[in-house]
């Protein structure tokens, strides 16, 4: 059992951002505590603006670890690699929870399909979102690409992009694999992200609900020539795995950098890279 | 009771025997194979004895048959459009061909005009387009089809031969292409038009049903050992087709479209099976409905649609205009596509 770990919040914060916190928090309450004060572990508000301005603030005093929740597209790689190397200095581990990556059955299921599937030749990917709410799509394509790192890894080539009022649709690769990757916004259910993988004589599919601070759990199956096999159920939210992941990350390996930031950086790369294109494109 | 209608096949080769076969067993009251034709003798001999038919290695001898009222076109696609005029030229009462009804736009035009000279009914074979599960979900979402944003064709399954092999004991099959070699531009080219006009083109009739026209393909890609990703511009709207066949047994045929206040999921079961009908979901603001319809499949209500326009119960479905259309949209895509693949991405 590892030691209780103070938390708290650093930067700008919406309320929904401060009572997600605060209800993940309260769900763990022999592993954190709120202290305001010299908290050991804070969190940021990833769609807050200036949110890495915000994230190099909380890291500079050098608390043990730092939860970027749903951080928004924007910020440059570089100034992102930069914020990492920071934190490396003052021996901060940064986490990142992404919408749908770090739902608590993407780790399982990811090292599964690592084991599983060879050959992968498509991937197809939807992001399905509430069509109520005004969604930037920089910001969902972020998001879809953290899944795909977590689950394949990370894009490698993008081929053709466009977006609409709607949604977008990215095509591209990684390594031999064709990559579909399409958002769509409607006031339907479910909102989810999916995905597919399709590898010479097995496939892995995956549906992760949206939303940091529902339980619902992913819905992981594996077919190969014996059948399929559905991954065991994970009633957790993304908010409590993440503090979860990162508490134990300061417990275990105090000081060892996590590559979240590094592999967010990478993300964002390609996120300006698509969207100057999309852009370009009409 | 009223005499079956004589039906001729051209073509003897798996979808005639696990099709059209084992489907028209089942409707014995409307139909009766009277004559079965195959270039391959074995085949025709085998096959039409299933039947009870007459074999004949000769298209001109189903269309002199006397007792033939109807023609099923089950050939090579690049027949289509040939044997389709020469049917009508033979005073037929009615003809099923098989999807696609022609490989261009040119051959459609042909047969067009063949088939309003002799005015006889025409049924494409594209399953979908009659299943009861399809046409009672879209009866169910007419209403905001037109505003729908996103279209998504997803078609995997594995090799036709496993479910041919349920349907029926095939007695010939073709052979399967050559896998494994490195394959040219041209030849990407030439089988991802292939793999619009075999595969995605089952569900193209049901994207045009939101999507009526399309701009431009804007990036299409061949996915080994037999596949594609396809992106259309349809005017204000999205329409991705994945098509895929690969070893692994799981099939997953799903037509989907979302509106910005509701949107819809078709299942199809797959190919050659009799299986149907489709099961769909629609939601909207009324929460979640699940549409059920009659237990047939679309094979069936292509027989079905093909019996009451002879029989003169009922008018198209899809009039000739639309069925070309369907043609032109279909070929437009494979076209476009062969095209992106050949220029190589980005485009």
């Amino acid at each position: 059992m590892t030691s209780p770990a103070s938390v708290t919040i650093a930067g700008p914060a919406s309320d929904d951002f401060t009572q997600a916190q605060h209800a993940a928090w309260a769900s763990l309450p022999v592993s954190l505590t709120q202290a305001p004060a010299s908290a050991g572990l804070v969190a940021v508000d990833g769609r807050s603006d200036g949110w890495l301005e915000a994230l190099e603030d909380a890291i500079r005093p050098g608390p043990a670890g730092v939860l970027v929740v749903r951080p928004a597209a924007g910020p440059s790689a570089p100034d992102i690699r930069a914020v990492a190397a920071t934190a490396v200095g003052t021996g901060t581990l940064v986490a990142v929870q992404a919408t749908w990556a770090a739902h608590p059955a993407v780790p399982p299921f990811a090292r599964a399909a690592a084991e599983r599937l060879s050959g992968i030749t498509l991937i197809d990917s939807v992001a399905q979102l509430d069509g109520t709410r005004h969604h930037r799509w920089a910001d969902v394509l972020l998001d879809q690409l953290a899944l795909l790192r977590a689950v394949i890894g990370p894009l490698e080539q993008a081929r053709f992009a466009v977006q609409h009022e709607h949604g977008y649709t990215v095509d591209g690769a990684i390594g031999a694999g064709a990559v579909a990757m399409s958002a769509v916004r409607s006031a339907t259910p479910p909102q989810a992200a999916r995905l597919a993988a399709y590898g010479a004589t097995a496939e892995a599919h995956l549906i992760v609900p949206s939303g940091s601070t529902t339980a619902t759990p992913a819905t992981a199956w594996f077919v190969d020539s014996a059948g399929a096999a559905m991954q065991p159920t994970w009633y957790e939210t993304a908010s409590r795995a993440s503090w979860r992941r990162l508490h134990r990350a300061t417990a275990e390996r105090p000081g060892e950098p996590l590559p979240d930031l590094t592999d967010l950086a990478g993300d964002a790369e390609l996120v300006a890279a698509i969207t100057a294109n999309w852009q370009a494109r009409r | 009771m009223t005499t079956p209608l004589g039906v001729g096949i051209l073509g003897a080769g798996p979808v005639t025997q696990a099709i059209h076969l084992p489907t028209l067993a089942r409707l014995p009251g409307q139909f009766r194979v009277v004559t079965v034709m195959d270039i391959d003798a074995r085949v025709a001999e085998l096959v039409a004895a299933r039947a009870g038919a007459e074999p004949t290695q000769s298209v001109q001898a189903v269309l002199d048959h006397p007792g033939v009222d109807v023609v099923a076109v089950c050939s090579p696609h690049q027949f289509h459009a040939e044997q389709v005029a020469a049917i009508c030229a033979a005073g037929k009462r009615g003809i099923l061909c098989e999807k696609p009804l022609a490989t261009t736009q040119a051959e459609a035009e042909d047969i067009r005009k063949a088939v309003t000279a002799a005015g006889i009914p025409l049924v494409v074979g594209a399953m979908h387009a009659y299943d009861p599960g399809w046409l009672a979900a879209f009866d169910a979402c007419a209403g905001w089809a037109g505003r729908a944003h996103t279209i998504r064709s997803t078609i995997v399954l594995p090799f036709n031969d496993r479910f041919e092999d349920w349907a029926t004991e095939i007695a010939s099959r073709p052979a399967p292409p050559p896998q494994g070699a490195a394959l040219t531009a041209e030849e990407l080219a030439g089988r991802i038009r292939g793999l619009v006009l075999g595969l995605s083109i089952h569900d193209l009739p049901l994207v045009r049903a939101f999507a009526p026209t399309f701009n431009w393909v804007d990036h299409a890609e061949f996915v080994t050992p037999f596949g594609g990703v396809i992106s259309l511009t349809a005017g204000p709207r999205r329409v991705e087709l994945i098509a895929f066949m690969r070893p692994v047994w799981r099939p997953d045929w799903r037509l989907e479209a979302w509106a910005a206040d509701a949107s819809l999921s078709v299942s199809f079961t797959p190919s050659y099976v009799h299986a149907g009908p489709a099961s769909a979901t629609i939601r909207d603001r009324h929460g979640e409905r699940h549409i059920t319809a009659s237990p047939y499949n679309g094979y069936e209500g292509e027989w079905r649609e093909l019996h009451d326009l002879v029989s003169g119960a009922s008018t198209p479905r899809y009039p000739l205009s639309e069925v070309v259309a369907d043609l032109r949209f279909a070929t437009d895509v494979a076209d476009q596509a062969a095209s992106a693949v050949l220029r190589g991405v980005p485009q």
